[in-house]
């Protein structure tokens, strides 16, 4: 075990409230995190874009649920004992890849991250940390990962997440932070490699610039490949003898695309098109005609061809449905570590919102336990703690989104709320406030976090960061 | 003649980095090294027109080490 039993069964149990599990879920969660595992754990690839590596960072500091050397070092398999909390069971997650952290370099490191790609069927999960950059002219790159093993040409990025999160074994994507999630900084104004996160903001008025990031998933779903998908038939004829031809005129091809049609001879129609050639270079899509095969009473068939784009809807649903984000300019390690958990133990996607942010973290303005709200009459919400600490309320007047009452309640109390500097918490859904940060003991709550030092918040885990704001110190 | 040795991706780095080096193979005499930095973001250009304050608060997300 990674914590003490103490601590993991009131992490349980904060979880079942969450998520109203069970007991015998509950039974499931403790499995996933006290079960050794003799096959290594579960396997996870970590990939990193137009990234800072914050979010690297931010993991590596994760205290309350579990240290990070105890959910990957395989102790039992080496004899050993943990130095955090002394337990001897193996971490349960196997991380294959981790460019940041990997002792190994170049292609040897990426081995181990491209056994889960081919014919593998055994399950991971894929974390993606930093934005996906999507432009660049003569087909080069802003982001390139490792050699395609063909001489010199690299493996762009954005071609590296599509092949790992597009296979059946990819159990979960994990968006790390919010320039993976939604594009973050690198997707700011200015910016001119087309950066993007996997899930589209939608329009968003009212900041430095409007905000309207698609996300690599739709972008995908929209983007052709210049590549005929498929034939769907119209009219199936009548008086098949024989297959007939099947040719692919206009469109706009630098490769042809080809097919093949089969008759049904006792009806006299044409049962099914199967194309053999998909072509390339399609800029629009061709007329597709069937040639001969029918008797001089029959009827020819008829079709309509389309064009692939790089994500089918089929496909563009299974990845949407098992990506999550985990935003934050650095995400709290306890919010990555607790979806990584989640995944483990159900194999899919926890509850999220519309943005795919997952539920147990997300859910709460940061005014819900904010110290300057205490301090000030005139202010929202009551006080409580992750540890149990003693309560506090406040009697709460309506409060209004002015700033002349913001201006009001940070000059009337010294300590009061400071909107007016800047903060975005009223308006960021995350759980800062009463989680808080730096912890330095497992299982204790945060020393501090950003509203504490009268910083104000910038608001990071929301699809708005940076632009979607404003100005990071003006009133919000 | 010569072997090229390439190692992409450089590990253990904030970023990308792709580094080449030809060795001769009979003298050893290492005839071309390259280094290349393989990611940008355009950190000069997100900064255009901006205010001066939110300057530290962009450019201290170049590396989060």
């Amino acid at each position: 075990m990674r914590i003490t039993r103490r601590d993991f069964m009131k992490f349980c149990a904060m979880s079942a409230g969450a998520l109203g599990l069970t007991t015998t879920d509950l039974g499931k969660l403790e499995k996933a995190l006290a079960t050794e595992q003799t096959d290594g754990g579960t396997h996870v690839v970590w990939i990193n874009g137009a990234a800072c590596t914050g979010c690297t960072v931010s993991f590596a500091n994760s205290m309350y649920y579990s240290s990070v050397q105890d959910l990957l070092v395989p102790w039992a398999k080496h004899g050993l004992t943990s130095t955090t909390n002394g337990t001897t069971a193996n971490g349960p997650l196997d991380l294959d890849f981790i460019e940041t952290l990997s002792s190994a370099v170049g292609q040897t490191a990426l081995n181990a991250a491209s056994a889960n790609l081919g014919t593998s069927t055994t399950p991971f999960v894929l974390c993606v940390e930093g934005a996906i950059q999507t432009e660049g002219s003569n087909g080069n790159s802003y982001c390139t990962v490792g050699d395609n093993f063909a001489g010199n040409n690299v493996r762009k990025f954005k071609d590296e997440v599509l092949e790992y999160a597009n296979r059946s074994n990819c159990l979960a994507v994990v968006a790390v932070g919010t320039c993976a999630s939604f594009g973050g900084i690198p997707a700011a104004k200015g910016s001119v490699t087309g950066a993007r996160g996997l899930i589209s903001t939608g329009r968003i008025t009212g900041g430095y610039q409007t905000v309207n990031t698609t996300g690599y998933w739709d972008y995908l779903k929209a983007l052709p490949t210049g590549k005929v998908a498929n034939v769907r038939l119209t009219d199936l004829g009548s008086g098949y003898t024989a297959n007939p031809a099947v040719t692919f005129t206009l469109g706009g091809y630098t490769t042809l695309a080809a097919a093949t049609a089969t008759a049904n001879t006792t009806t006299g129609k044409i049962a099914s098109v199967v194309m053999t050639n998909q072509g390339a270079g399609y800029t629009s899509v061709p007329t597709v005609s069937f040639v001969g095969g029918f008797s001089s009473t029959g009827t020819t068939a008829k079709g309509v061809a389309s064009l692939s784009n790089a994500l089918s809807a089929t496909e563009w649903a299974t990845i949407m449905g098992k990506t999550v984000c985990v935003s934050g300019c650095p995400p709290h390690p306890d919010w990555l570590v607790g979806t990584i958990v989640y995944v483990l133990t159900y194999k899919e996607a926890p509850l999220m919102d519309k943005y795919h942010r997952p539920l147990d973290y997300y859910q709460e303005y940061q005014c819900t336990n904010c110290t300057w709200s205490v301090n000030n009459p005139s202010s929202m919400g009551t006080v409580h703690d992750i540890d149990g600490l003693a309560k506090a309320s406040t009697a709460g007047l309506a409060v209004g989104n002015s700033p002349y009452l913001f201006r009001y309640k940070y000059e009337k109390n010294y300590e009061g709320c400071i909107g007016i500097l800047g903060c975005k918490g009223r308006k960021t859904k995350a759980d800062c406030s009463y989680r808080r940060w730096n912890t330095n003991t497992t299982g204790k709550g945060g020393t501090g976090w950003c509203v504490q030092t009268r910083a104000g918040c910038h608001g990071c885990t929301d699809p708005r960061y940076p632009d979607g704001w404003g100005k990071f110190f003006s009133f919000v | 003649m010569a072997t090229t040795i390439i190692v992409d991706p450089l590990t253990r780095i904030e970023g990308h980095s792709r580094w080449t080096v030809t060795v001769h193979d009979t003298t050893g005499a290492i005839e071309e090294a390259n280094s290349q930095g393989t990611l940008f973001r355009g950190f000069e250009n997100i900064l255009k027109t901006r205010d001066p304050r939110d300057a530290s608060q962009i450019t201290s997300r170049i590396c989060g080490v």
